[in-house]
């Protein structure tokens, strides 16, 4: 089996409700961001719950030469960072507690120094250093998400997964964030998986994309997967991909399409 | 640049380390001393100087000083250290597994279950083979306390959709006023003779301290706390947020079951000796974590300490505030408590 991710037929849900059911998708090398998009329910942070080992599943998890599936927790979690949705809680818990209690749960043998050297440097790549003595409780949304992902960053997995990372940051700490997972994620070869809603966001920071509906409607490279059908299908909206005048894609959206095949909403 | 960086803010919190333990270090001089005045304290009262000199040799005081020092004061005030932190470490604990900042042995009914098995054993005149007629009050009262805390999770296990503590608390209200309710039934058929040792049970008293009953607290504290330390570092990712924590391959669910079993044994066995005491499960927690923020390795300690300390300077109030007369601890530490609570979150809110 070569390096990198693969996800074979996999099934999950919640008790009997079935969210996931049989997905496959094409083997990811390391040094790969992939996109994961699709509507609401279509299984985004099923797939990633599943792969961080927080819902049980069946069929075949692979990372390099690790079976995710049959692998103990504990180590399991040392090869995977996850990002949850829900931001953590405002607690009177420091930042730079958060991550040294991370390091120091998933990989007790590192030394203070290098503990210390790696939280300074993740906050630092951040930007979000001057928050390190700061408290959990005193933070903005935002800002404790970015806590959510340093946390994940600090302990170096091969693989990240992240659910939404950008929910609650403004323009600027999206852009800047996504650019520091994409570098992260290449110049260490490990792999990234993002559940992400902005599909401009996604065009422009993943290597490719998975578009999740009815189970896997597409997957590939941004440019060849992002077609107006398959928009249609995922999202039930009317939409044209546009190059600008840099040369990168935009997507525009016109309308929300309705049973009826009409389209509503605003048409130029 | 990131050099400097790490230097920073690695030494500011090297700083705040040092501060904290300096704190923990300040609390333990203060229990100290609060032990020290308790032993003090009292119908009569003996000078500071004739306690140190009692402890220190006891042949080197009179007789009448030595069997109040050694046999009264002193298992009654060691009582109120280890009862205090029993209760401030099994209130902290709870308050992290369940991500509420309102959870003590109260809130999940081990503190109601442990009073209606002491009120059971009370007006049914229980016997327990083997357990001595001085013991059986108590060992009511904990299994009582066990079997609660072990059908709470029971009830919380049925909901297996991941529903966190959610479903824990809102079972442990539930119990919270079942175990009310059968403590009245027990109290309505009790005579009036039970019904008075209910009555004054449920006041909770340091007076029934002994030796022996002092040493098994000090065993069960003294195997919990560091059976609650080997789990700091999960404990303070935990406070971060249950999912964060489950993606550090924590086994959360696990982690919660260990803590509410350690919690029952600690409460369980503090109250069955001394009787409903409250609030120190709650207070303690506060203040430590406004003394010493989250972190496990200062906060678990801290809650302990500052339990202990509030629940032996109670002790020391409810002896000296009608000359002659010691109140029942429990009435102190809640008429204490409250107000202590409440300038607390005062303070808490005005921090965030």
């Amino acid at each position: 089996m070569t390096a990198g991710l693969h996800i074979t037929k996999v099934v999950a849900g919640y008790g009997r409700i079935r969210v996931i059911d049989g997905m496959t998708l094409p083997a990811v090398p390391p040094g790969t961001v992939v996109g994961l998009l699709g509507a609401n329910g279509s299984g985004k942070s099923t797939l990633l719950k599943t792969v961080a080992g927080l819902l049980s599943g069946r069929g075949d998890l692979r990372l390099d030469a690790h079976d995710l599936l049959r692998l103990p927790a504990a180590a399991r979690a040392r090869l995977i960072g996850y990002l949850p949705q829900t931001l953590m809680r405002p607690s009177s818990l420091l930042v730079y507690e958060a991550l040294l209690s991370a390091l120091r749960a998933t990989s007790p043998e590192l030394t203070r120094t290098q503990a210390e050297t790696r939280i300074a440097d993740v906050l630092e790549a951040m930007g979000i250093a001057d928050l390190g003595m700061r408290a959990l409780g005193a933070l903005s949304g935002g800002q404790r998400q970015m806590v959510g992902l340093a946390q994940v960053l600090v302990r170096r997995p091969r693989l990240l997964l992240l659910d939404e990372p950008t929910s609650a940051l403004d323009l600027r700490w999206q852009i800047s964030v996504l650019d520091l997972v994409r570098k992260e994620t290449r110049e260490r070869g490990a792999t990234a998986l993002i559940a992400i809603h902005d599909i401009n966001l996604a065009l422009r920071f993943c290597d490719r994309i998975a578009i999740l509906g009815d189970g896997l409607l597409a997957s590939g490279p941004p440019r060849d997967v992002l077609t107006p059908d398959v928009l249609s299908r995922a999202f039930g909206v009317a939409a044209r991909i546009e190059t600008c005048s840099q040369g990168r894609l935009i997507v525009l959206t016109d309308g929300v399409s309705t049973p009826l095949g009409k389209t509503v909403g605003e048409t130029p | 640049m990131s050099f400097a960086g790490t230097l920073t803010l690695g030494r500011a919190y090297a700083r705040r380390t040092r501060g904290r333990a300096l704190i923990l270090f300040g609390l333990a001089v203060a229990l100290m001393a609060s032990l020290l005045f308790d032993m003090a304290t009292g119908a009569s009262n003996l000078p500071l100087a004739t306690v140190l000199a009692g402890l220190w040799d006891p042949a080197s005081v009179e007789v009448g000083v030595r069997v109040i020092l050694w046999d009264v004061r002193l298992p009654q005030a060691i009582m109120a250290v280890l009862v205090g932190a029993a209760l401030g470490l099994a209130g902290a604990e709870m308050q992290t597994v369940l991500a509420n900042p309102l959870a003590s042995p109260f809130t999940l009914g081990i503190s109601n279950a442990a009073t209606l098995g002491a009120a059971v054993a009370i007006v049914g005149g229980l016997h327990i083979p083997f357990v001595g007629a001085e013991w059986t009050v108590a060992a009511t009262a904990f299994a009582f306390a066990l079997a609660a805390t072990l059908l709470v999770q029971a009830l919380a296990r049925t909901q297996d959709v991941g529903g966190g503590s959610e479903n824990l608390i809102l079972f442990g209200i539930a119990m919270v006023f079942a175990l009310n309710a059968l403590l009245w039934l027990v109290q309505f058929v009790a005579s009036a003779d039970a019904l008075q040792q209910i009555v004054f049970w449920t006041m909770g008293s340091l007076g029934r301290s002994t030796w022996s009953t002092v040493g098994v607290l000090a065993v069960v504290v003294a195997l919990c706390l560091p059976a609650a330390l080997r789990h700091v570092w999960a404990m303070t990712v935990l406070r971060a947020g249950e999912e964060h924590a489950r993606g550090l391959g924590i086994a959360v669910e696990r982690l919660r079951m260990m803590v509410l079993l350690r919690v029952s044994l600690l409460a369980g066995v503090a109250l069955s000796f001394v009787g409903t005491i409250s609030f120190i499960g709650l207070v303690g927690p506060h203040i430590a974590r406004l003394a010493l923020g989250e972190d496990h390795r200062f906060y678990l300690p801290g809650a302990a300490l500052a339990g202990a300390t509030v629940l032996s300077l109670s002790s020391v109030v409810s002896k000296s505030l009608i000359p002659g007369l010691v109140l029942p601890v429990g009435i102190v530490t809640a008429l204490v408590g409250i107000p202590l609570f409440v300038i607390l979150i005062l303070l808490q809110r005005r921090r965030t």
